[in-house]
C-alpha cells in the first residue's frame, strides 16, 4: 500500500527530471546569424559532386514529398512530377548542373532570329527500339501548346506562329517574333520527348500507372503502383554514351512527413533525396552513413499575393509586411542555414547565363533585413493600422506552415490583424490552380521556382499579363517592357541587363514578397555519390549522373 | 476507453473494497479532485491568466528549454511560442468538448432509458435494438467519417461522439431504471394518481442522478481521449489554436529532434485529467450501485 | 447484450433459449451491417455541396469526369435505388468505390495495405493477451505491493490515449536509445516485427489496462468460491487448484473482455498508424479524410466498421457458448 503511494511520486520526480533537461539552450547572438549573403556565397557552392567510380547494382529508394500524379510532361508542374520526369525522360535540349542549356535530343540553331530550327540526333531512340522522328518531336510540341490536352504551357509558345516537319530530322519553329526563352522551356518539361504513336495508342490511359509513358531517356518506368512506389530499370542502350545510368534500379516514394523520411533515411529504407525544408537537418547532417550536401538553388520562397484588391493592394502595406519579417529567424528555424537572404525575387543559383551582370546588380540591391520602425511608419502612412489580412497555407507541409506563421507575426507586429486559413495539403495546390480555392486570402506561402536557370522564368508567371502565376492581374508598363525586350534580345548579358532592372523593380514593388532563397539539400545514403546538388533535378537530367563511391 | 470497454467493469464485477484502503484512497482521491479543479480553473480562466501570448512566435528561440528565459517556465514550443500559456490557453477546447459529449449522452442516455424502462414491452424492445445497434459503430470511426463530410473541426466530432456514447449510459441506466421503476413507492404514487412525467421527473431521475454523472464522467474521460485523437489526426482542432491533442501533433518532430517537451507536457495534461476524472466517475459508479443495491 | 427479457411461455416455435439467443444476435448482426453501411453511405448526401462536388473533394472535374462519376454512384437516381445498388456492389462484386486522389479502385488499396493493419492488430492482440491477462492473474493471486502497483500502473495506462503512447515511445525507444526504429513499415517478416513493435505497444496499452483489472476482479471472484476452498482444504496443490478451478471458470468472463479489446483496436488503429505512419488502411482512412477522398473514406470505413460489428458478434457469441447461464435462459445482460 505504501509502496503504490510512492510509485506515483517516483513517477512524477522522474517527469520533472525529464522535462528540466529538455530544450534547448537559449541561442546567442552569433547562432542568429543569418546575415546577408553575397553572390559569392551562394558561387561557393558547388552545383556537382564527386563523380562516381562504379554501378551500384541494389534498388535506390528515391524520396519524393509525394507520390507522381501523372508522367505526362504537359501535366508535371510540382517537384514529384517534374523530379521523376527528368530522371526517366529526355527533353530537345539539356540542362546542366550549372544551368546553361546545351543540346539535348536534338541541337537548336537560329537561321534567322525568328527561325528556331531543331536537328534531331541520330542517336536516341525510344524504350520500345523505334527511333526518335520529327513527327514524334512535332506531336509533342503541339500537345504542349494547345489547350486541349490539359497542357500547363501554352503560354510558353504564345510567340509561335507556326511549327513544321519538313523532313524527319528536322522541326521548324516559325516564330511572330524573337523569343530566346523558348530554348529554356524546351529544356523542360514541354520539351520532353515521348513517342507519338504509343500516345495515341494509350490515349487517356497516357501517363497514368496503366499507360505509363514511352521516352528516349537513361530509366524507364516498370511498375507503378499508385499511391506508393514508381520503379524505373536503367536503360541499358541508352544513346548517350557520356551519361550512362550506373545504378540499377531506382524506386520512388512518396513520404510527406520530416519524421518518416528522417527514420527512411537513417535506417537505410530510403537512399536519397531532395530535402526541402526538413526539420531534422542537423541531425541527418550528424549522422554518418549519410551524406548531406548543400547546392546553389534556382527556388525561391516568397509569399504570393493572390488579392491586390484588399488591404495589399497598396505597395506601403507590402513593403511594411516585408520589412517586418524577421527572415533570419525563419532561415535558421526552416532551413537550419541553409538558405540565403533574398534582395529580390531571385536566388543566385537562377545565373545560368549572363552572370557578371547578374552579380553586379545583386551587389547593390540592399538584403532584406529587419526594419521594424521603418514598417510600422509605413503602415502609419498607408492608414493600414488595424486592418484584417488573410493568410492562406497548410498545417501539413510545415516549411509553408512556418513561413504563415512569421509573416503572420510580422503583420501583427506592425498592427495589421491576421486571420490564418488553413487547408489540406491537397487544397493547397489548389490554390496555384483554382481561383475559387484563393477566394477569401490574400496571400499565401510558396518555393516556387521558374523552368529553367534565369530570373525572367519566375519573373515571366508572376508580372506579365496572363501569366500563369499571375492572380489579380498585375500589370506595370515598365516590367512589362524590358521582360519583352529580354525576351527578344540574343546578347546574354544585354538581357541579363534588362532581366536584372525588372529584378529591382520587383524588389521595391513587391509583386510577391521574397522570404529567402533556400538551397538545394541532398541527402544520400553514404555509398552513392555523383548526383548533381542544383535545381537541374528539376529540368535535366540527374538520375543517370550517380552511382557507388 | 473509447469503445466503452469500461462499461463492463462498471456496475457489474466490483468486488467488496477492503477497509483498509480508505486512507490511501482519500489521498488519492483528493489528488484527482484537486487536478480536475485545476484544469477547470484554467479551461475558464486561461485565456486570462496566462503570462504571455500563446499565438506569438519568436522562431529565434524555437525548442529552447524550460528555465533558460526569464519569465517562460517551460519553454518555447516548435513554434517558438511561451509553452506554458499554450497549455494554459489549451485546457479550454481540450475540456470543453468532451464536456459537451459528457452532457449531451447523459440527456440523450437518461431520456432513452427512462423512457424504456417506464413503458417496458414493445418501446424497451425497440429502443433496445437501436442502443444496440449503436453499440456497433466506434466513437472515434463515427467521429472521422463525420470530420471528412462535414470537414475539420471540433463541431462534428463531438456531436458524433455524443451519439456513439450515448448507448453506454443508456444500457447502465436502463438497468437502474427497471430496477427503480418496479419499487414500491413508485407504484403507491401512480396509484394516487400522480403522472406519469411528475414521477419520472421527481423520482426516478433524481436517484438515478449519481449513477448517471458517474457514467457522464466516465464518457467525459473517453470522449476527453478521442477528442485529443481527432485532432492529434489534423482533424479536429487545428493549429495554431492551442489544443493538447493538437500540441502533441505538433511537438511529433521536436521529438525526433531530440526536444521532447512540447509532446510531452501535453500529453501529461491529458493522461492526468482522464486519470483524475476515470478514478473520480468509477467512485461514483461505485457508490451509486451501492445506494441503488 | 439483449435488453430484452426472455420471458417464459412466449409463442413461437420451440427453441432452447440458446438457439434464440444466436438467432437473436446474427439478426442483430445483420442490422447492424445494414445501418451502418446506411450510414456510411447517405454521409455522401450529407455533405454541405453536392455529392459531386464531395467525391471530387473539392476539385475541379472535367465534364467526362463528372459524367462517369455521376453514372458510377448513379447520382440521378432516388436514394434508396442508390443504396440496393450500393449493397450490390459492395457485396457481389467487391466494389468499394473509387479513389479520386489515385484513381485506383478503392478495394486495390485496401488490399495493398490490408496486411500490415492486420499484422499489427495481431501483435496487439497477443501483446494484450499474453501481458494483460498475465498481470491481471499476477495481480489476483498476490496481494499486497504487486497488486497495488499492477493497479496503479493499469490505471494510469489506460488513461493514456495511444497517440501520447505512441510520442512516449517514440521519444524513448526510438529517439534516445535507439533500440527500434521510429517510423514505418519495414519490409520482411524480421523487419515487420522491428517497426511494428513500437506500434503494437502503443496500441495495446490503454486497452490492456483494461484486460487487467477485469482479469483481477474475475479471479479474484473466483478464489473466493466455496468450491476452491473445498478443493484446497482437500489437499490438491495450490498450481492445480488455480488451473483447473479458479482459471477456467475465469476464462469466460475473460475471453469476453479480451474479445470486446481486441474488437476495438479496428478502430485504435487509425491513430497509431498515422503516428507512426505505418501504411496500413486506418492510415490511409485519416489520409483521405483530410484530402477529401470521399470514395477511399467510405470504403474503408465500410471494411472496419463492419470488421468491428462482426467481431462483436462473434465474442457475444462465444460468450453464449461458453457461459451455461445463457443456455438455461437466464438473461444475459
Amino acid at each position: 500500500m505504501i509502496r503504490s503511494r510512492l510509485i506515483p511520486i517516483a513517477v512524477a520526480l522522474a517527469a520533472g527530471a525529464l522535462l528540466a533537461g529538455c530544450g534547448r539552450p537559449l541561442p546567442t547572438a552569433a547562432d542568429l546569424g543569418g546575415g546577408a549573403s553575397s553572390a559569392s556565397a551562394v558561387a561557393a557552392l558547388s552545383p556537382t559532386t564527386t563523380p562516381p567510380t562504379k554501378d551500384w547494382n541494389k534498388p535506390v529508394v528515391w524520396a519524393l514529398y509525394r507520390m507522381v500524379d501523372t508522367l505526362n510532361p504537359i501535366q508535371a508542374f510540382d517537384y514529384p512530377e517534374n523530379t521523376v520526369d527528368t530522371a526517366l525522360c529526355d527533353s530537345l535540349l539539356r540542362q546542366e548542373p550549372d544551368g546553361t542549356i546545351v543540346s539535348g535530343v536534338a541541337t537548336a540553331t537560329y537561321p534567322t532570329p525568328t527561325k528556331l530550327v531543331l536537328n534531331l540526333r541520330t542517336g536516341p531512340r525510344f524504350w520500345d527500339g523505334h527511333p526518335v522522328t520529327s513527327a514524334d518531336v512535332l506531336f509533342d510540341l503541339e500537345r504542349a501548346a494547345s489547350t486541349k490536352d490539359g497542357s500547363f504551357y501554352p503560354q510558353v509558345f504564345d510567340r509561335v506562329k507556326s511549327m513544321s516537319a519538313p523532313n524527319p530530322t528536322t522541326v521548324v519553329v516559325t516564330l511572330k517574333e524573337p523569343d530566346y526563352w523558348l530554348e529554356g522551356e524546351l529544356s523542360q518539361m514541354a520539351g520532353i520527348v515521348y513517342e507519338k504513336s504509343y500516345a495515341l495508342r494509350e490515349g487517356k490511359q497516357f501517363g497514368t500507372p496503366q499507360g505509363l509513358t514511352m521516352c528516349t531517356g537513361p530509366y524507364e518506368p516498370k511498375k507503378w503502383i499508385p499511391g506508393e512506389s514508381l520503379t524505373a530499370v536503367a536503360n541499358p542502350h541508352y544513346w548517350d554514351s557520356t551519361l550512362q545510368p550506373k545504378v540499377h534500379e531506382l524506386i520512388f516514394k512518396g513520404i510527406g512527413q520530416d519524421a518518416t523520411l528522417t527514420s527512411g533515411l537513417e535506417t537505410g529504407a530510403v537512399n536519397g533525396t531532395y530535402a526541402q525544408g526538413i526539420a531534422t537537418y542537423n541531425q541527418l547532417k550528424r549522422d554518418k552513413s549519410l551524406s548531406v550536401i548543400d547546392g546553389p538553388a534556382a527556388n525561391v520562397d516568397a509569399m504570393v499575393i493572390d488579392n491586390l484588391k484588399g488591404v495589399l493592394g497598396d505597395v506601403r502595406v507590402r513593403q511594411a509586411i516585408s520589412d517586418a519579417i524577421n527572415r533570419e529567424a525563419l532561415i535558421a528555424a526552416v532551413y537550419h542555414g541553409a538558405s540565403q537572404m533574398p534582395r529580390t525575387l531571385e536566388s543566385p543559383g537562377q545565373w545560368g547565363y549572363g552572370q557578371p551582370v547578374f552579380e553586379k546588380d545583386w551587389a547593390h540591391l540592399p538584403p532584406m533585413t529587419v526594419n521594424l520602425d521603418k514598417a510600422k511608419a509605413l503602415i502609419r502612412a498607408a492608414h493600414a493600422t488595424g486592418k484584417s489580412i488573410v493568410i492562406g497555407t497548410t498545417q501539413q507541409i510545415s516549411s509553408l506552415a512556418t513561413d504563415a506563421n512569421v509573416v503572420r507575426q510580422a503583420a501583427v507586429e506592425i498592427g495589421l490583424k491576421v486571420t490564418i486559413k488553413s487547408v489540406s495539403a491537397q487544397d493547397y495546390i489548389a490554390l496555384f490552380t483554382s481561383a475559387a480555392a484563393r477566394k477569401g486570402i490574400d496571400m499565401f506561402p510558396t518555393s516556387n521556382y521558374g523552368d529553367y536557370a534565369d530570373p525572367a522564368a519566375l519573373y515571366n508567371t508572376v508580372v506579365m499579363p496572363g501569366g500563369s502565376q499571375n492572380y489579380d492581374n498585375w500589370d506595370n508598363p515598365a516590367m512589362v517592357r524590358d521582360l519583352n525586350l529580354a525576351r527578344s534580345t540574343a546578347n546574354p548579358d544585354l538581357r541579363a541587363s534588362y532581366v536584372a532592372k525588372v529584378g529591382d523593380m520587383i524588389a521595391t514593388q513587391l509583386p510577391w514578397i521574397p522570404l529567402d532563397d533556400p538551397d538545394t539539400v541532398l541527402i544520400e545514403s553514404h555509398y552513392l555519390t555523383g548526383a548533381p546538388v542544383s535545381f537541374v533535378y528539376m529540368g535535366g537530367p540527374w538520375a543517370n549522373m550517380m552511382g557507388a563511391r | 476507453m473509447s469503445t466503452g470497454v469500461g462499461a463492463v467493469t462498471t456496475g457489474r464485477l466490483f468486488v467488496p473494497r477492503v477497509r483498509r484502503r480508505l486512507a490511501a484512497s482519500q489521498f488519492v482521491y483528493g489528488l484527482c479532485w484537486l487536478i480536475v479543479a485545476i484544469a477547470v480553473f484554467f479551461a475558464i480562466f486561461g485565456p486570462y491568466v496566462r503570462p504571455h501570448d500563446p499565438n506569438y512566435s519568436m522562431l529565434q528561440f524555437q525548442y529552447v528549454g524550460p528555465f533558460q528565459a526569464q519569465g517562460y517556465l517551460l519553454g518555447f514550443d516548435s513554434q517558438g511560442r511561451d509553452l506554458l500559456s499554450r497549455l494554459m490557453v489549451g485546457a479550454r477546447t481540450s475540456m470543453l468538448g468532451p464536456l459537451l459529449v459528457a452532457l449531451m449522452s447523459m440527456g440523450a442516455g437518461a431520456v432513452i432509458s427512462v423512457a424504456a424502462a417506464w413503458w417496458g414491452g414493445w418501446v424497451d424492445s425497440v429502443l433496445g435494438t437501436i442502443l444496440d445497434i449503436l453499440f456497433a459503430f466506434p466513437g472515434i470511426l463515427l467521429a472521422v467519417l463525420t470530420a471528412a463530410v462535414f470537414g475539420a473541426g471540433l463541431a462534428a466530432p463531438t456531436i458524433a461522439l455524443a451519439i456513439a456514447y450515448t448507448p453506454y449510459i443508456a444500457r447502465v441506466l436502463r438497468s437502474a431504471a427497471v430496477r427503480e421503476r418496479a419499487r414500491e413507492y413508485i407504484a403507491a404514487a401512480e396509484v394516487q394518481g400522480v403522472s406519469a412525467w411528475s414521477i419520472c421527473a421527481r423520482h426516478l431521475v433524481p436517484n438515478l442522478g449519481r449513477l448517471v454523472v458517474a457514467q457522464a464522467t466516465l464518457v467525459f474521460a473517453w470522449a476527453m481521449v478521442d477528442l485529443a485523437s481527432i485532432s492529434f489526426l489534423g482533424l479536429g482542432v487545428q493549429p495554431p489554436t492551442a489544443d493538447w491533442g493538437v500540441m502533441v501533433s505538433t511537438g511529433e518532430t521536436g521529438v525526433l529532434q531530440g526536444y521532447p517537451l512540447e509532446s510531452l507536457s501535453a500529453g501529461l495534461c491529458i493522461v492526468l485529467v482522464v486519470v483524475a476524472v476515470n478514478l473520480l466517475g468509477e467512485r461514483m459508479a461505485e457508490r451509486g450501485e451501492r445506494k441503488l443495491g | 447484450m439483449s435488453a430484452v427479457a426472455a420471458a417464459p411461455g412466449r409463442r413461437g416455435p420451440h427453441l432452447s433459449p440458446l438457439a434464440r439467443f444466436i438467432l437473436r444476435r446474427i439478426g442483430l448482426l445483420v442490422l447492424a451491417l445494414l445501418v451502418s453501411s446506411f450510414v456510411i453511405f447517405i454521409s455522401l448526401n450529407l455533405a454541405p455541396g453536392d455529392p459531386l462536388s464531395a467525391l471530387s473533394g473539392g476539385r475541379s472535374l472535367s465534364k467526362a469526369t463528372a459524367a462517369a462519376l455521376t453514372r458510377e454512384y448513379h447520382l440521378d437516381d432516388p436514394v434508396l435505388v442508390r443504396y440496393w445498388d450500393y449493397l450490390k456492389a459492395v457485396v457481389l462484386h467487391f466494389n468499394l468505390g473509387t479513389s479520386i486522389q489515385f484513381r485506383e479502385p478503392v478495394s486495390t488499396l485496401i488490399g495493398q495495405r490490408i496486411g500490415v493493419t492486420a499484422e499489427l492488430v495481431a501483435y496487439s492482440a497477443v501483446l494484450i493477451i499474453v501481458f494483460g491477462v498475465g498481470a491481471g492473474i499476477v495481480a489476483a493471486l498476490r496481494r499486497g505491493a504487486v497488486d497495488g502497483s499492477i493497479i496503479a500502473v493499469s490505471t494510469v495506462l489506460a488513461a493514456v490515449p495511444s497517440f501520447v503512447a505512441a510520442i512516449v515511445l517514440i521519444a524513448i525507444f526510438a529517439v534516445d536509445l535507439h533500440w527500434l526504429p521510429a517510423l514505418g513499415n519495414g519490409s520482411g517478416f524480421a523487419g515487420s516485427i522491428e517497426h511494428l513493435t513500437l506500434p503494437a505497444i502503443a496500441l495495446a496499452a490503454s486497452a490492456f489496462a483494461v484486460v487487467t483489472r477485469v482479469t483481477r476482479v474475475t479471479v479474484r471472484a473466483e478464489l473466493g468460491l466455496e468450491h476452491v476452498q473445498t478443493a484446497v482444504s482437500r489437499g490438491i496443490p495450490w498450481p492445480l487448484v488455480v488451473r483447473r478451478h479458479v482459471l477456467r471458470n475465469a476464462s469466460i468472463p475473460i475471453t469476453t473482455v479480451v474479445g470486446i479489446t481486441v474488437t476495438s483496436l479496428f478502430a485504435l488503429c487509425t491513430v497509431v498508424e498515422q503516428a507512426f505512419n505505418l501504411n496500413g488502411i486506418g492510415a490511409a482512412l485519416i489520409n483521405a479524410a483530410l484530402e477529401k477522398d470521399f470514395g477511399v473514406v467510405q470504403g474503408i470505413s465500410l471494411v472496419l466498421v463492419g470488421a468491428f460489428v462482426l467481431a462483436n458478434a462473434i465474442v457475444d457469441l462465444l460468450y453464449a457458448f461458453l457461459d451455461p447461464r445463457v443456455a438455461i435462459g437466464a438473461r444475459a445482460s
